[in-house]
C-alpha cells in the first residue's frame, strides 16, 4: 500500500511515519510532499491508496487540496492530520469529503482508530 | 514575519483576558504535546526561567478580532538540539542542523498552539492561529522583553533539561 503523507513540516512527516510504524501500520510504500501544490503532482505521478495530509500549509492548504482532487474526480481515501480540530473545521472537512481528521498531538492508539479502516 | 511585526500585529485589544489563566492552559499545552505526540514527560517547576539562558526557541501567534497574544516556548541549544534528535531520530553524535531545529521548535509550538486555542476557546477566548516563526539567538529573544508583558514558566524534564514557556502580549492588555 501507498501513503502520500503531506506536511509542510518535515519533523511532523517523520513523526507521522514512526507512528504509522507504531499503530501496526509497518511495510507501506511512503511518499512525501510539503504542500498541497507537490501533493497534486504526487498523486499524478504516484497514484498513492491513501492521503494524510496536515491542512495550515504554503502554497495550497489541505482543504483547497482535497477540493482540487475532488475536481479532478480522485476519491483516494483521505485523512487530515491538523493541530486544528473546530467544529467550522471538520464540518468543512466532512463537506470536501475527507474521511477522517486526526488531531495533533495524536497517539498510536488514535491513529490505528482513525485508520483502521483504510490500512492493513 | 519578524518577531516585532507579529507583535505589532496583535494591537490592544479592549476585551481583557486572565494572563495566570492563559499561561497555565500554554504549560498544560506544551506538556501534553510533549508528553502525547513526543512521549517526553515534563513538570511543572517552581523556577523562574532564565531569559539570558535561552538560544533558540519558536513563537506562535494567536488573534482575534479584539487583539491577541503570542505564545512561545524559548530554551538553551543543548535542549533544542535534544529535541531535534528526538523529533528527527537523529544520533547522539550526529550534528543537528539549524534548518532542523528550527522545523522541530516549530512544529512542538504549532501542535501545542493547538491544543491552547481549544482551551481557550472553552475558556470563552476564541483564537485564530498563525504560523510559527523560529527565534534564534539573543537579539530576538530579549527583544521579548521590550514594549510587551510576558509571563512565563518553566517545565523540566527528568533528564534536567528545561523549557520555558512564554506568554506574550501588548502592554495594556489582560487583566
Amino acid at each position: 500500500m501507498k501513503i502520500l503523507i503531506v506536511d509542510d513540516s518535515r519533523a511532523m512527516r517523520r513523526i507521522i511515519q514512526r507512528t504509522l510504524r507504531q499503530a501496526g501500520f509497518k511495510g507501506h510504500d511512503i511518499v512525501e510532499a510539503e504542500n498541497g501544490v507537490e501533493a497534486l503532482a504526487a498523486v499524478k505521478s504516484e497514484s498513492p491508496d491513501l492521503i494524510l495530509s496536515d491542512w495550515h500549509m504554503p502554497e495550497m492548504n489541505g482543504i483547497d487540496f482535497k477540493r482540487a482532487l475532488n475536481a479532478e474526480g480522485v476519491d483516494t481515501p483521505f485523512g487530515f492530520i491538523t493541530s486544528e480540530s473546530t467544529m467550522e473545521m471538520r464540518n468543512l472537512a466532512a463537506e470536501a469529503g475527507a474521511d477522517f481528521l486526526l488531531a495533533k498531538p495524536f497517539t498510536p492508539d488514535d491513529m490505528e482508530q482513525a485508520l483502521g479502516m483504510f490500512v492493513s | 514575519m519578524t518577531l516585532t511585526a507579529q507583535i505589532e500585529k496583535l494591537g490592544n485589544p479592549p476585551c481583557p483576558f486572565d494572563p495566570k489563566a492563559a499561561l497555565m492552559d500554554a504549560v498544560s499545552s506544551f506538556v501534553e504535546t510533549c508528553d502525547v505526540q513526543f512521549e517526553q514527560t515534563y513538570e511543572l517547576t517552581e523556577e523562574m526561567p532564565d531569559l539570558d539562558a535561552a538560544r533558540c526557541g519558536s513563537s506562535i501567534s494567536l488573534t482575534n478580532d479584539q487583539g491577541g497574544m503570542i505564545l512561545a516556548i524559548l530554551c538553551d541549544q543543548e535542549t533544542g538540539e535534544s529535541l531535534t534528535r528526538l523529533l528527527f531520530a537523529l544520533e547522539e553524535d550526529e550534528d543537528v542542523p539549524l534548518e532542523d531545529m528550527a522545523d522541530a521548535l516549530n512544529e512542538i509550538v504549532n501542535v501545542a498552539a493547538g491544543v491552547f486555542k481549544a482551551l481557550r476557546a472553552e475558556a470563552g477566548q476564541p483564537l485564530n492561529l498563525g504560523l510559527p516563526l523560529y527565534l534564534e539567538g539573543g537579539n530576538s529573544i530579549k527583544f521579548i522583553r521590550s514594549g510587551t508583558k510576558d509571563q512565563s514558566r518553566l517545565i523540566r524534564h527528568p533528564d534536567g533539561t528545561s523549557i520555558q514557556v512564554h506568554l506574550i502580549w501588548q502592554e495594556g492588555t489582560g487583566k
